[in-house]
């Protein structure tokens, strides 16, 4: 995979923008790769802190692929609401060879797409994880036709951590109707998920 | 169901938890009328809007957390139970203890101090906002400073730089009561001694205003007994100040964590709390302790609220229990009376007869009292409850009420904001183009404008929200100073034809979100859009609409986006309130009119600016006023509902024609169309008094004062209606406060000050007062007039003849009107003088003539036929 010049992202986010979603084809792989070998990077400062930063690695993948001259608000908004969208779908897929996988055996290993992942030993989806997150994909994709944008608010805030107000500013709308749309959405994704789930 | 309908679900949803559980089922019938689909819908997701959040947390935390970290190959760490072994801030894990509603407890280790704690980890806020959160955290830390025997000691309320809240408290060993209390009843006499102490605990706290709101066994340790020969634990109340902090409010369900089983009845309505609560919650631990079950369990949720608000407690105590005594059930039932009049009014009362049983003496003492409560509760209560509220309102408002009256009105009973008062503060500018920033002034002002209309509101007028533009002040700092409980803030952003407008709805004192909408529109159509916005605004505030208000609220002024474009940019001028100013809005009021000829706004914009350059003496009121005149009446041939409108026209009719019934008809209809028009009360209320009418010339001007309380103009105002009601002392205060409001802008504030200071005989503080307000303001030629008559009373002729040769210089230069030199020579006896240039100023229909009947300036003149034959003249005689 040749590494694309900063110019080349800037110039796929502008064509997001204007709603060419086949850029997305391309920056996705970019983009997923920038946050992993970050997270490497980052794994070694991050001893004996808990949590996942996951904003601040959508973030830095931003400034590195974007670069900080090019770097604009709008730009690095329609970033972070890229980076939540691919994290959901490497998720998924993940959670879905892995549920199929474990049905043949392990899934430890698995493809995504063109990208290989290799897992930590120690780290092993459950069955019932994958199958969760797959519940949940599905509740996304049901949310998704009746509001799109909520669908949108949860990439934000699942996938890509990202604060009720990083998640505003990356959807270009404002914090309260973030925070307004967040409790009907919990509720709602919850009382779908809920009869696919229980036995 | 579409994104429309999704939306309408949001709003429902919202409303519908906002309110009490037991609110609900009215509110989802009468939302949803015959939309069967939608009701089930409804109620299907509030049913589980409690588990929601907390099962979503978990699939964030425990699922998809962990299997990003995997991808990304990064060790997942944020589950909870892995932290033992780690660290958080200076603490280290030692093991779990617990985890319950508000939160995981852990045993740890404060490595700073070598001591051992017990670490409160709060469930993370996904849904809380960071300047919330930050407030709650400061509230918990006041609680918690409670320093008592009884009550948990907390080390420290932080958060991690990760923005996890955590609370460390000393670690006590022992259980908690609701552990105890589920291997059975406890001893009659265990019992007495933890209640004991729990009251003293809460009587602590009381005293210093602080309630716990969340009392429950599982709030409650009972430490190992220290002291082996009494064989009884010590009881530590624990959380206090937590269960905002934790979300575990019942008003904010959706959120709710825990159980209602020991709310009051006062929290399960949703109503404002106080210490009684605490009782209550007491009593329902009571009762667990002595029958091992507790009062109000009954089923699922929405029968243990009715219990609790319908049923004695079954079965009875004494019943249950032999050896419970008649006396002690007493004390639980009245812990339990649903009325907080009628419980325990302090905790000292409750330890009191708890003390009393315990050694066997009788609880007498209080029950007469109880009696005579419980005999006539609701007359007693009602009125016992009244005087305590109108005492602590009293002493609460005290130095308020002595500085502003109209305070009583924005403050409800129980000292919170009253709600349905209502600040828009300037909608922020985002539009890329600087020239579009009159476009966000005038949404601003079409809004308030709108709103005012509506007679269950009182809207803050635009003067003084306007010097919240650009502010750094928090919306809980301008609600206390603007007294308004709800805040509209926003944005508006225009690219070229493009318009967004975002509008939120803010509750001050707790800065909640309550509402908020984007409207997206081509420029074209945001004339509906206006209208829209304020009818979504009205029924976020749930306000009632009377007949015609909602047609009001709705109606547009025209059609015609650059007729209204054009207007907006009058508008904008003329709120600059200078010669320049009027001179740029009368030109684009013109061409309003020549693009849309029935615009009656933009003839009343038009009316406004000529009165105004006429009264305030740029051009010749006999040029200006017949216009002024002409153009509202225009106005309201062509819309007679406009307030504006009425009121130029009600000004013209008292101060040029004479017409003082005329006037006052236009006053009054001006408020009826626009109750919160605090121009429209001000002048009202100026021309009262002006007939001498002073009390109801007050109640209009400090109607005025609270709809728009930091305009200099309408505090003037109201200075100058004390002191021509000739109370001195009164209108000194008025305007002594007007001027600490604003030190640098209030040059006629001191000059109004300087003619009080006449009347009180106080002439060199009426020199110097008047010679402030020249060098704040300039020489306008009524400070020279008054300066002069300072002097002159003071016994300093010379200067005072200065000032009136100043005077004639003007004149002389350029223009300075007559009745600008009738005090001077009052002051200095002339009475020929006096008359010659009160004659003038009649022949200029001077406006000030009007105050003639009541300024006590005049007083010397007033014995005069000459006097007599002018006020006949006017129509003031009577």
């Amino acid at each position: 995979m040749n590494s694309l010049s900063q110019q080349d992202v800037t110039g796929l986010l502008e064509e997001l923008r204007n709603g060419n979603r086949a850029a997305l084809d391309v920056l996705f792989p970019q983009v997923y790769e920038a946050l992993r070998e970050l997270a490497h990077r980052h794994r070694r400062h991050w001893q004996g802190n808990y949590t996942l930063n996951t904003t601040a690695l959508v973030n830095e993948a931003y400034l590195k692929l974007v670069g900080q001259t090019r770097a604009t608000w709008e730009n690095r908004a329609h970033f972070f609401a890229t980076a939540a969208k691919a994290m959901r779908q490497i998720l998924m897929n993940y959670a879905r060879s892995c549920r199929a996988q474990k049905r043949g055996g392990d899934c430890l290993k698995l493809s995504l797409d063109d990208i290989k992942v290799s897992l930590s030993e120690d780290m092993v989806l459950t069955e019932e994880g994958a199958e969760t997150l797959v519940v949940l994909d599905e509740a996304l994709e049901k949310l998704e036709e009746l509001s799109p944008r909520q669908s949108r608010i949860v990439e934000c805030r699942f996938f890509a951590g990202m604060s009720i107000k990083e998640t505003a500013s990356a959807l270009g709308i404002a914090p309260a109707t973030v925070s307004r749309g967040w409790k009907l959405t919990q509720v709602w994704l919850y009382r779908e998920m809920k009869p696919e789930l229980e036995p | 169901m579409n994104s429309e309908r999704w939306n309408k679900l949001e709003r429902l949803f919202e409303k519908a938890s906002a309110l009490p559980i037991g609110q609900r089922g009215d509110f989802i019938e009468q939302a949803c009328g015959h939309d069967a689909v939608l009701r089930s819908e409804l109620v299907s997701l509030l049913e589980l809007s409690e588990d929601a959040p907390d099962y979503l947390n978990r699939l964030s935390e425990k699922v998809v957390t962990p299997a990003l970290a995997a991808l990304f190959d990064v060790t997942p760490e944020s589950a909870f139970d892995s932290l033992v072994g780690g660290g958080i801030s200076h603490y280290q894990i030692l093991e779990k203890l617990g985890v319950g509603g508000m939160g995981v407890v852990y045993k740890a280790r404060d490595a700073k101090l070598d001591r051992v704690v017990a670490l409160k980890l709060l469930p993370p806020h996904l849904s809380t906002d960071e300047t919330a959160k930050q407030r709650l955290i400061a509230e918990a830390k006041a609680a918690s400073a409670v320093d008592h025997p009884n009550i948990a000691v907390v080390h420290e309320i932080s958060e991690t730089e990760d923005g996890q809240v955590f609370i460390a408290m000393a670690y006590y060993e022992g259980e908690t009561l609701k552990q105890k209390i589920a291997r059975g009843p406890l001893p009659v006499n265990e019992t007495l001694d933890l209640a004991t102490q729990i009251a003293e605990g809460l009587s602590a706290a009381h005293r210093k205003g602080i309630v716990h709101r969340d009392i429950k066994p599982s709030n409650i340790l009972v430490t190992k007994p220290v002291p082996a020969a009494t064989g009884q634990g010590l009881a530590k109340i624990v959380d206090f100040g937590i269960a905002k902090l934790a979300g575990a409010e019942l008003t904010k369900t959706g959120t709710t964590l825990g159980t209602v089983a020991y709310m009051s009845p006062e929290q399960t309505h949703g109503k404002a709390v106080d210490h009684r609560t605490d009782l209550w919650s007491l009593g329902v631990c009571l009762y667990e302790m002595l029958s091992g079950q507790r009062p109000f369990q009954n089923g699922n949720e929405q029968a243990a609220i009715y219990a609790i608000r319908n049923d004695q407690p079954d079965p009875a105590l004494a019943g249950l229990r032999p050896e419970v005594s008649p006396e002690l059930a007493r004390v639980v039932d009245r812990c339990l009376k649903k009325n907080p009049v009628e419980r325990y009014q302090q905790a000292e009362e409750l330890l009191a007869d708890l003390r009393a049983i315990k050694a066997g003496r009788s609880i007498g003492r209080w029950r007469g009292i109880g009696r005579l409560l419980q005999k006539q509760a609701w007359l007693y209560g009602s009125l016992v409850g009244l005087l305590i509220l109108l005492l602590a309102g009293a002493l609460l408002l005290w130095p308020r009420l002595q500085v502003r009256d109209a305070a009583t009105e924005s403050v409800t009973e129980a000292g919170a904001l009253a709600r349905n008062r209502l600040a828009v503060l300037p909608l922020a500018n985002y539009s890329p183009d600087p020239e579009d920033e009159y476009f966000a002034d005038g949404m601003t002002e079409e809004l308030i404008s709108r709103l005012s209309r509506l007679g269950d509101l009182r809207v803050i007028a635009r003067t003084s929200v306007m010097r919240y533009k650009d502010t750094k002040k928090s919306i809980a700092e301008i609600g206390r100073e603007l007294r308004v409980g709800t805040i509209i803030e926003g944005s508006v952003r225009k690219i070229k034809e493009r318009v967004r407008i975002t509008v939120q709805l803010i509750h001050t004192q707790s800065e909640e979100h309550l509402w908020s909408q984007d409207f997206d529109t081509e420029f074209k159509d945001v004339l509906d859009v206006q209208s829209e916005i304020a009818q979504r605004v009205a029924e976020a505030m749930d306000v009632q609409m009377k007949a015609g208000e909602r047609w009001l609220l709705a109606k547009k002024g025209t059609d015609n986006p650059e007729a209204y474009k054009l207007y907006l940019r009058g508008r904008f001028f003329w709120n600059k309130q200078t010669a320049e100013g009027f001179k740029t809005a009368i030109e684009y009021f013109n061409q309003a009119i020549e693009t849309d000829s029935t615009f009656a706004l933009a003839y009343a914009g038009l009316a406004d600016t000529y009165n105004l350059l006429g009264t305030w003496g740029f051009i010749p009121v006999k040029e200006s006023h017949p216009k002024a005149k002409a153009l509202a009446n225009k106005a309201l041939q062509l819309d007679d509902n406009l307030a504006e409108a009425h009121t130029s026209l009600a000004d013209i009719s008292a101060y040029y024609d004479w017409d003082y019934d005329k006037a006052e008809h236009h006053y009054k209809r001006a408020i009826a169309l626009s109750p919160n028009y605090a121009t429209a009360h001000a002048w009202y209320g100026e021309f009262l008094r002006h007939m001498g009418r002073f009390d109801e010339a007050i109640s209009e001007v400090k109607r005025a004062q609270s709809l728009d309380p930091l305009s200099i103009t309408i505090n003037n105002i109201v200075g100058l209606t004390f002191h021509h009601a000739r109370r001195y002392d009164k209108a000194e205060k008025e305007l002594q406060e007007t001027i600490e409001m604003h030190p640098a802008d209030t040059g006629s504030t001191y000059f109004l000050l300087g003619l009080v200071y006449i009347q009180k005989g106080m002439y060199e503080e009426a020199v110097s007062a008047i010679q402030t307000a020249r060098t704040l303001a300039g020489d306008i030629p009524d400070f020279l007039g008054a300066q002069g008559c300072a002097y002159a009373l003071a016994g300093k002729r010379t200067k005072a003849l200065s000032c009136l040769q100043e005077l004639q210089e003007m004149s002389k230069q350029g223009y300075a009107p007559p009745f600008s030199f009738v005090p001077a020579y009052v002051g200095l006896g002339q009475k020929d003088k006096a008359f010659e240039y009160l004659e003038k100023a009649y022949e200029e229909r001077n406006f000030q003539l009007v105050m003639l009947k009541v300024d006590p300036l005049f007083d010397p003149l007033r014995s005069d036929p000459r006097f007599t034959a002018l006020l006949e003249k006017m129509g003031l005689a009577h």
